[in-house]
């Protein structure tokens, strides 16, 4: 039978984060174990991974994580947290109310740093009839807020920062986990979607204002089933912009995605390879805008099958 | 030296993906483990200099493969000398083409 850390009392996803034996939770294609004495970063997990799968306590894990306060006198006066895997701290510790954050920044530097079974972009990823959107972007561009509004408008998270591919089908792996808004965006997302489920605000961030909130239930139920490449797309938030959808060559688009690639150089010619066939599978655009509310329905009418014309 | 009498041959081994229609296209060197936009004249330079030593004069009649009035001077056809040569300096310079020896 599956279980769903929903499915246990809060008080014992605690006692499980703070034991030894840690919680074990499914995470797409990886199982991390995590461990917290911290009362609101035990309290953010149950809130926002509900949806997700324990894992059996014999079960292979691939990040064995910690977000705890580091030792010494200082947590007296002016309280940290540090991240730990497999007991040694690859950051510096962070003001003391960063505990999520900084659990969330450290499984994505998991993913990207250890798992090179895939090649990894810096990249959104959703799906639609079985079809992913890739949106490669840096950080500003409106990235993360466009992948927020679409979800939420029939289309389903794979990962609001790290595309998978895996290199045997070019197939998108699933790995949805709570999505990260920064700054003004989340007062964005909150009015466009006001029954979402939000973690903590925490303020005074390196990012700025950041807050998470769930990934929908129905995509980690999916987190299973890949999507094959559909559409590359480089947003770009400009306010006041009109919204305009342009072509985008496949080989500059292929660049894009070279240069947003956590891994590429450890792939070599057959990352090369891979871009090539995901862009050559792929229709590739430009895309700017200002209103959530005219590019969800643009991407409505991208994903439509029946759409022969892409102009705004 | 001049760059239509100098011979090419394109770094081995290189990748090229080049999609018809397009203005651009990529390489990928495995020598040096970069990637490349060049455009698509570039594209036609690497691939004609990956099968063989060619001078620049012969990268030329490849660009240019239909008859032409030709130049008295030169004996080239109307392609653009000083696109060509810009073209094989950039790809030099970018570590894709060498000097054949």
């Amino acid at each position: 039978m599956t279980l769903r850390l929903s499915d246990l009392p809060p008080a014992q996803s605690q006692a499980l984060l703070a034991g030894r034996e840690g919680l074990r939770l499914q995470m797409g294609p990886f199982t991390a174990n995590v461990r917290t004495r911290l009362d609101d970063v035990a309290a953010s997990i149950y809130r926002l991974y509900g949806p997700y799968t324990l894992a059996e306590s014999e079960s292979f894990v691939d990040f064995s994580v910690s977000i705890q306060r580091p030792r010494g006198l200082r947590r007296l006066w002016q309280p940290q947290v540090t991240f730990a895997l497999d007991g040694l701290d690859p950051f510096n510790p962070l003001p003391g109310d960063q505990g999520f954050p900084l659990l969330e920044w450290g499984l994505n530097w998991c993913v990207y740093s250890m798992c090179h079974q895939y090649l990894i972009l810096h990249a959104a990823v959703l799906e639609r009839h079985g079809k992913a959107l890739i949106l490669p972007a840096p950080s500003g561009s409106g990235k993360s807020t466009l992948c927020a509004a679409l979800l939420f408008h029939g289309w389903r998270l794979l990962s609001d920062e790290l595309t998978l591919i895996c290199p045997k089908t070019g197939q998108l792996i699933p790995n949805p986990r709570p999505v990260s808004l920064k700054n003004e965006s989340i007062g964005v997302i909150q009015q466009l979607v006001p029954q979402v489920r939000f973690g903590s605000r925490i303020e005074e961030t390196t990012k700025g204002v950041v807050a998470h909130f769930q990934a929908p239930a129905h995509a980690v139920a999916q987190a299973h089933l890949p999507a094959q490449p559909g559409w590359v797309v480089l947003p770009r938030f400009s306010a006041g912009a009109a919204t305009v959808l342009s072509p985008l060559e496949r080989s500059q688009a292929l660049l894009h995605l070279a240069e947003n690639a956590f891994n590429y150089d450890i792939y070599g010619g057959e990352g090369f390879d891979m871009l090539a066939q995901l862009v050559d599978r792929s229709q590739c655009f430009r895309f700017e805008y200002s209103q959530l509310s005219e590019a969800v329905a643009l991407f409505d009418r991208i994903a439509d099958p029946n759409t022969h014309s892409l102009k705004p | 030296m001049d760059p239509l009498s100098a011979r090419y041959l394109a770094v081995q081994p290189l990748l090229l993906r080049y999609w018809p229609g397009e203005t651009t296209a990529v390489v990928y060197s495995a020598e040096t483990a970069t990637t490349h936009l060049v455009s698509a004249w570039g594209f036609t330079v690497l691939d004609a200099a990956a099968r063989g030593p060619l001078s620049g004069r012969e990268l030329a009649s490849l660009l240019e493969p239909t008859p032409n009035p030709v130049d008295a001077e030169t004996g080239l056809g109307a392609v653009d000398l000083q696109q060509l040569a810009e073209s094989i300096d950039g790809l030099v310079s970018a570590g894709l083409l060498r000097i054949a020896a």
